[in-house]
């Protein structure tokens, strides 16, 4: 009788722990992974999980841009919780690919050579010598941005190299005093000028090496043809940011020009709470060129970043998720977005990307002409020699330029002060500084 | 036989000569103006920001830029502000209210009742051992608590509380400030004979607690209450230590990744379609910052009564 009870135990409890395990083990069959996006990716992100239902198990979190270091390390100590997928500024891939780091997989074997080729130069930012750490969402490459009202009633025409543009800025100063070519004291100018310069400020060559060297020609160059801009006021020393820039210069109409990002029109020149300028006005051109170079370079002003965990069980589907960030016309074009617009904000990094979101921009009727073909033509020009570095390349431009810029309206000192600021983080954190 | 009659409340001020607060007023007119004037300028200076966040979101953000701080927009603003706050992610504001609420209140109900009893017991217990608890308390009001990040989150991990709102509310129910309040209260105001007739007739020391002391600490509960409220209500550091998880997010976290990815509050962001700008910001300042001045204001009196308790031996 006993025994009679104990094999009838037995099997009843394997049929319920194989029914208990069976739904566990078709569970596990779906992938799972977590991904990190921050407000603004968050409708994309949303309409993947909903997309991949039943294909991939997709958890989106919010979080803040600057807090991923913080928590990865924390995830590090107890050897797990790391997100699969995590959509970042542009410099986290230094620090996150740092082997004490380690949370940013080489991406060469997954990459499939169509979504390299789809890339193009869009991802060159991500590649270093020792593989490509990350994929970029967008790109913030500079061109020119002008009021089309202005140049005509001033008689201007669009400047192709840097020797014109500090014409234009001479003659706004003696004919049209109060007018401006833009502001110099923020990250701006550094995207704007020195970065297509080709001045080395952030080179790095290694992980343990950085080029910086602000006493090179291609960094004198550009304080030499802007000072008479500064000097004159043609260039303010203020942010672009600044609340009495924004109402003395911007919301005034003053803006003649100025060399900004991709998205400076969307998110600068036309919102109300910004410079407000009306529908009609704005147009783009192709980045002026310095003298002496063959190319028109851009750098750029922001462009996030998707970076893979090396701990991820499911890498390939979290790389799916940012390809389907950069190439899919769903998240591209379609997708609503809180403030009730559609589709992505910026340019996209990746090509069959762009052409989905180019029918966008070239509609909209805010714009005098199509903004569009100046924004492809420097998608690929944006110089390659800056790289992402482990230190805070971009906030030393408000902890060490803007004081300097504020204080003696100098480019050169200012921009020695940004070098000498940078050079000390960068020896903190373990890199040899050279000048070559 | 009434005008010869002296006040016996006054008698007693003259045996221990003092004068009542309102007969000094009348001596040193001077000193009163003084002294209105000195309070009257800082319920100002602590005002202006009060009333500047409660009129911001009533204004756009063109209008909070260049209009007079202290103008007020239109009932509108709020309702729009508001609108684009509950529109963000399907109105997960909502959920982070909740969470914000219901972590705060088990903190304060966890942290007040911990914190009376700790108090009491190194005050009026029997235990051994107690000047080191007291010591022990104090030194855990002296290390900052991100000195002990990594130590929790490791802890909290081995217990599998990471991303679990228990994690906050456990950690941020240790109240050392609470414990030694209470210790203060119970060694100050109520009479150690209190303890010993009650003790003498047969308390032990969770009746004593109950029937003795609690009874008389409603002025130490408010004040425990209320510390841990504003200490936890506008917490930002342990919730985003303790909780990767959106759904688990407490109001300031939330809102602060959210802010974090607009260019309102950081230029540097440039490029963005969430339309969250200043007024959308000032309100959310205020929905943190009302409720604690609700509950000052609805607790002052407590509170008082509670700081001074212990003040006076009599």
């Amino acid at each position: 009788m006993k025994r009679k009870y104990s094999v009838m135990a037995v099997a009843t409890a394997v049929v319920v722990g194989g029914a208990m395990v069976a739904p566990i083990a078709a569970q596990a069959a779906i992938p799972s992974i977590t991904i990190w996006v921050d407000a603004p990716r968050l409708p994309g992100a949303k309409l993947y999980a909903t997309v991949m239902t039943g294909k991939v198990n997709v958890k989106v979190e919010l979080h803040g841009q600057a807090d991923l270091l913080a928590k990865v390390q924390l995830f590090n100590r107890v050897k797990k919780g790391w997100p699969d997928v995590v959509f970042g500024p542009p410099n986290d891939v230094a620090v996150l690919k740092n082997p004490l780091i380690n949370n940013a997989l080489n991406l060469d074997k997954l990459l499939t050579p169509a979504e390299v080729a789809n890339f193009g130069h869009g991802n060159d930012w991500c590649k270093s010598a020792t593989g490509t750490y990350c994929v970029k969402n967008d790109l913030a490459q500079t061109v020119l941005w002008y009021d089309t009202t202005l140049f005509k009633q001033f008689g201007y025409t669009v400047p192709t190299t840097m020797d014109e543009w500090a014409a234009l800025g001479a003659d706004i100063a003696k004919n049209h005093p109060g007018y401006s070519l833009g502001a110099v004291g923020d990250q701006g100018f550094y995207a704007s000028y020195l970065w297509p310069s080709q001045c080395p400020l952030n080179q790095e060559k290694s992980a343990t090496r950085v080029v910086i060297n602000t006493a090179s020609p291609k960094c004198t160059r550009v304080a030499k043809l802007l000072q008479p801009l500064v000097d004159s006021g043609v260039l303010d020393t203020r942010s672009y940011f600044d609340a009495g820039y924004v109402k003395d210069v911007g919301q005034a109409g003053k803006i003649v020009a100025n060399i900004g990002p991709s998205w400076w029109g969307e998110f600068v020149l036309r919102p109300a709470g910004s410079f407000a300028i009306p529908a009609g006005h704005i147009a783009t051109a192709p980045m002026p060129k310095w003298a002496g170079e063959s190319v028109a370079y851009s750098g750029e002003w922001g462009g996030g970043i998707y970076t893979v965990s090396p701990h991820s069980k499911f890498p390939r589907q979290a790389l799916d998720f940012a390809i389907f960030m950069v190439g899919d016309k769903r998240n591209l074009v379609t997708v609503k977005n809180p403030d009730g617009s559609f589709g992505a904000p910026t340019f996209p990094a990746y090509t069959p990307g762009n052409a989905l979101w180019k029918a966008k921009v070239s509609s909209d009727k805010y714009y005098a002409s199509n903004p569009f073909p100046a924004m492809l033509t420097q998608s690929s020009k944006i110089f390659p020699g800056e790289k992402p570095v482990r230190y805070d390349s971009n906030g030393a431009w408000g902890a060490a330029f803007a004081p300097e810029i504020t204080k003696s309206k100098n480019l050169q000192k200012a921009i020695d002060a940004y070098g000498a600021y940078v050079s000390n983080l960068a020896q903190q954190l373990g890199y040899e500084v050279t000048k070559s | 036989m009434s005008t010869t009659q002296t006040d016996p409340k006054r008698k007693s001020l003259k045996k221990v000569g003092r004068v009542p607060a309102s007969k000094m007023r009348h001596q040193h007119p001077f000193s009163t103006f003084l002294v209105t004037t000195w309070l009257v300028f800082f319920a100002i200076l602590s005002l202006i920001p009060m009333i500047w966040l409660v009129l911001a979101p009533s204004k756009n953000d063109k209008e909070l830029s260049y209009r007079s701080p202290y103008a007020f927009g239109s009932f509108k603003g709020y309702l729009n502000a508001w609108k684009h706050l509950k529109y963000f992610d399907n109105g997960v504001i909502g959920t982070w209210l909740f969470n914000s609420i219901w972590y705060t209140a088990s903190i304060v109900i966890i942290a007040t009742i911990t914190a009376a009893l700790a108090g009491f017991v190194i005050s009026a217990s029997n235990i051994r051992f107690k000047r080191t608890f007291l010591i022990s308390t104090l030194i855990m009001m002296l290390v900052p608590p991100v000195a002990l990040v990594i130590p929790l989150f490791v802890e909290m991990d081995k217990v599998h509380l990471v991303d679990n709102p228990w994690s906050v509310i456990l950690i941020s129910s240790l109240y050392p400030f609470g414990a030694f309040l209470a210790y203060i209260y119970y060694t100050t105001s109520i009479p150690a004979e209190l303890y010993e007739s009650a003790r003498l007739d047969g308390c032990n020391d969770f009746k004593l607690f109950s029937k003795i002391a609690l009874p008389l600490s409603t002025p130490l509960i408010s004040l425990l209450a209320f510390f841990a409220f504003i200490g936890n209500w506008a917490n930002y550091f342990m919730p985003y230590v303790m909780l990767p998880s959106s759904e688990h997010y407490t109001l300031p976290l939330g809102l602060g990744f959210l802010f974090l990815s607009t260019p309102a509050i950081n230029p540097g962001v440039g490029a963005t379609s969430v339309p969250i700008y200043k007024p959308e910001i000032a309100l959310a300042g205020a929905l943190i910052a009302v409720p604690i001045m609700i509950m000052f204001l609805v607790s002052q009196k407590r509170l008082i009564r509670g700081m001074l308790a212990g003040s006076i031996k009599e």
